[in-house]
C-alpha cells in the first residue's frame, strides 16, 4: 500500500535534514509502529506522508498503491485515502465541526451528502465515542478539552474512510479510560475495513497493548535502526533506548 | 448605491448619519449594511438595555460611536467589512454608567493594495465601576495591502475588566494544511474560512445580507 523508498527530507528554507535516506513498506492490512526520542523525525515523517507544507523531500519517493505522490498536493492525497490524525489538531473558530466535516465529506466522496444521512453518521459516531452532542455545533478543535480533540480526530476518520490510517501520538494527552474508546474505535474500523493499514508513531507501548502491531520500528537520526515486534517496545519501556543502542 | 439598514422588522433606508437610542431595559438586535460611501452612526444605550449589532460593509468608511449611558447597558458588535479602496473604521464606546459591558469584534478583508484602518477607542470613565471592555480585531490581507489596527484602551479606572487584540495577515498555513488534509481543496479550504471570518456568527439571518454573500463567494 504504502512505499517509501530512500527519501531525504528537509526543512524548507533551511539545510537541516530531518530524514536522512528513509525507507518504510507497509503492506494492505498492517499495522506498523514507530517509536524513537525525541527528535529523532517521527512526526516530520507524519506530515511529510501527508504533504505538509514546511517539508520538502529532496531525493526519493512516496509511493501510495502504486501512484507517486511525493509532488501531490495535500487535499489529493486525503482523497486518495491517507488521514493523518494529528498530535495537536489545529484549532479553528468560527467552522464548526459539522459543517467542516459535511464539507469535508462532500470533497472526498465528489457527491453532495444527504443531511439525513450525514446526521445519522454522525451520532452514530459520536456515540461510539462517547462525545456530547454539542461538539456537533462548536468551532472546530476550539475550546476542546485533550482527550475531546483525539476523539475528534477519530471521528473524521471514521467518517471519511481511509486507506491509509496516520497516527501522530494519537494517545498523548488522553487519559487511561479515553484511549481505551480511541483504541476500541480504531479496531473495529480495522475489523470492518481489513485492507486498512495504520502508521502509529508514539511513545509509550501502553497504546500497542490495545492496538497490536505486527512491526514496531525504532527511528533515529532520520531513519529506522530496528525493527522488531511488540517485545522490541517493551524493552525499550523497560530499560530505555540505551538497551538497543540506538542513543 | 446602497444606503440601507435591515432590522428585525424592516428594511430602513437611511442617509450617511443615523442614530439609534434605546431606552431603559430595551432589548434590541439589528443588522447593517452600508456601501460604497461614508456613513457616521451613533448608539445611546440607556440603563439596563442592550444591544447586538451585526454589521456588514463593502466599501465603506464609518464613524461609529457607542455611548454605555446607563449602568448595565451592554453592546455585543459584529462588524465586517470587504473593502477594495482605502477605507476607515472608527469606532468610539463610552462606558459612562457602571458595570456597562461592549464586546467588539471587527473583521475585514483587504482585497486589493489599499489602506484599511481599524481605530478602535474605547474609553472607561474614571466613576465607571465594574465594566467589562473587550475589542478584538483582524484584518486579513490578500494582496499587498497597508492595513493598521489601532486597538486602544482608555481607561480611567482600576475596577474594569478588559482584552483587546489585534492581527493583520493571512489565513494561518496550518489551518489551511489541516482542513486539506481531510481532503478539502485549497478553494474550499479559502472558501469555508472566508464565509466563518466575514460572516463571524453562526446563527445570523443570512438572507438579509444577500449583497454580502455575493461578494463573499467573489473572493
Amino acid at each position: 500500500m504504502l512505499e517509501i523508498k530512500n527519501i531525504c527530507v528537509k526543512i524548507i528554507d533551511d539545510d537541516k535534514e530531518i530524514l536522512n535516506d528513509f525507507s518504510l513498506s507497509i503492506k494492505k492490512g498492517e499495522v506498523h509502529a514507530i517509536m524513537g526520542p525525541n527528535g529523532t523525525g517521527k512526526s516530520t515523517l507524519a506530515k511529510t506522508i501527508m504533504g505538509h507544507y514546511k517539508y520538502q523531500v529532496v531525493a526519493g519517493s512516496i509511493i501510495f498503491e502504486e501512484d507517486d505522490i511525493t509532488n501531490i498536493s495535500v487535499d489529493e492525497r486525503a482523497r486518495l485515502g491517507i488521514f493523518l490524525g494529528m498530535q495537536d489538531p489545529t484549532e479553528i473558530e468560527g467552522i464548526t465541526n459539522s459543517e467542516f466535516l459535511r464539507t469535508a465529506l462532500k470533497e472526498v466522496s465528489g457527491e453532495n451528502i444527504n443531511l439525513y444521512h450525514f446526521i445519522k453518521r454522525m451520532e452514530e459516531g459520536m456515540n461510539d465515542l462517547k462525545l456530547s452532542e454539542s461538539m456537533l455545533h462548536r468551532s472546530l478543535n476550539k475550546g476542546f478539552s485533550g482527550g475531546e480533540k483525539k476523539k475528534n480526530e477519530i471521528l473524521q476518520l471514521k467518517l471519511l474512510r481511509p486507506k491509509l490510517i496516520i497516527l501522530d501520538e494519537i494517545d498523548s494527552g488522553l487519559d487511561v479510560d479515553s484511549l481505551k474508546i480511541v483504541c476500541q474505535n480504531i479496531n473495529s474500523y480495522l475489523e470492518e475495513n481489513p485492507d486498512a493499514s495504520v502508521l502509529m508513531i508514539t511513545h509509550y507501548p501502553r497504546i500497542l497493548e490495545y492496538i497490536k502491531p505486527d512491526y514496531v520500528h525504532i527511528m533515529q537520526d532520520g531513519k529506522i535502526q530496528k525493527t522488531g515486534d511488540l517485545l522490541l517496545a517493551k524493552k525499550i519501556e523497560k530499560d530505555g533506548y540505551h538497551s538497543i543502542n540506538v542513543m | 448605491m446602497n444606503k440601507i439598514i435591515l432590522d428585525k422588522e424592516e428594511v430602513i433606508k437611511i442617509e450617511s448619519a443615523k442614530e439609534f437610542v434605546l431606552t431603559e431595559g430595551e432589548k434590541k438586535e439589528i443588522y447593517i449594511w452600508g456601501e460604497n460611501d461614508k456613513y457616521k452612526i451613533r448608539y445611546h444605550l440607556e440603563k439596563g438595555s442592550s444591544l447586538i449589532v451585526h454589521h456588514y460593509s463593502i466599501n465603506a468608511s464609518f464613524d461609529i460611536e457607542i455611548e454605555l449611558a446607563g449602568d448595565n447597558a451592554r453592546v455585543d458588535y459584529f462588524y465586517s467589512t470587504i473593502n477594495y479602496q482605502d477605507q476607515v473604521l472608527k469606532f468610539s464606546i463610552f462606558h459612562t454608567g457602571s458595570k456597562t459591558h461592549s464586546n467588539i469584534i471587527n473583521h475585514g478583508v483587504n482585497v486589493k493594495d489599499r489602506k484599511l484602518l481599524f481605530d478602535v477607542n474605547p474609553k472607561v470613565k474614571k466613576n465607571a465601576v465594574g465594566c467589562v471592555c473587550n475589542q478584538e480585531n483582524s484584518i486579513i490581507n490578500l494582496e499587498d495591502g497597508e492595513s493598521m489596527i489601532c486597538p486602544n484602551l482608555l481607561i480611567d479606572n482600576y475596577d474594569v475588566i478588559s482584552s483587546h487584540s489585534a492581527y493583520i495577515g493571512s489565513f494561518s498555513k496550518e489551518m489551511l494544511f489541516y482542513m486539506m488534509s481531510r481532503g478539502l481543496t485549497e478553494k474550499a479550504s479559502y472558501e469555508l474560512l472566508m464565509r466563518y471570518f466575514l460572516l463571524q456568527e453562526e446563527n445570523i439571518a443570512v438572507e438579509r445580507i444577500p449583497r454580502f454573500l455575493e461578494e463573499i463567494k467573489k473572493l
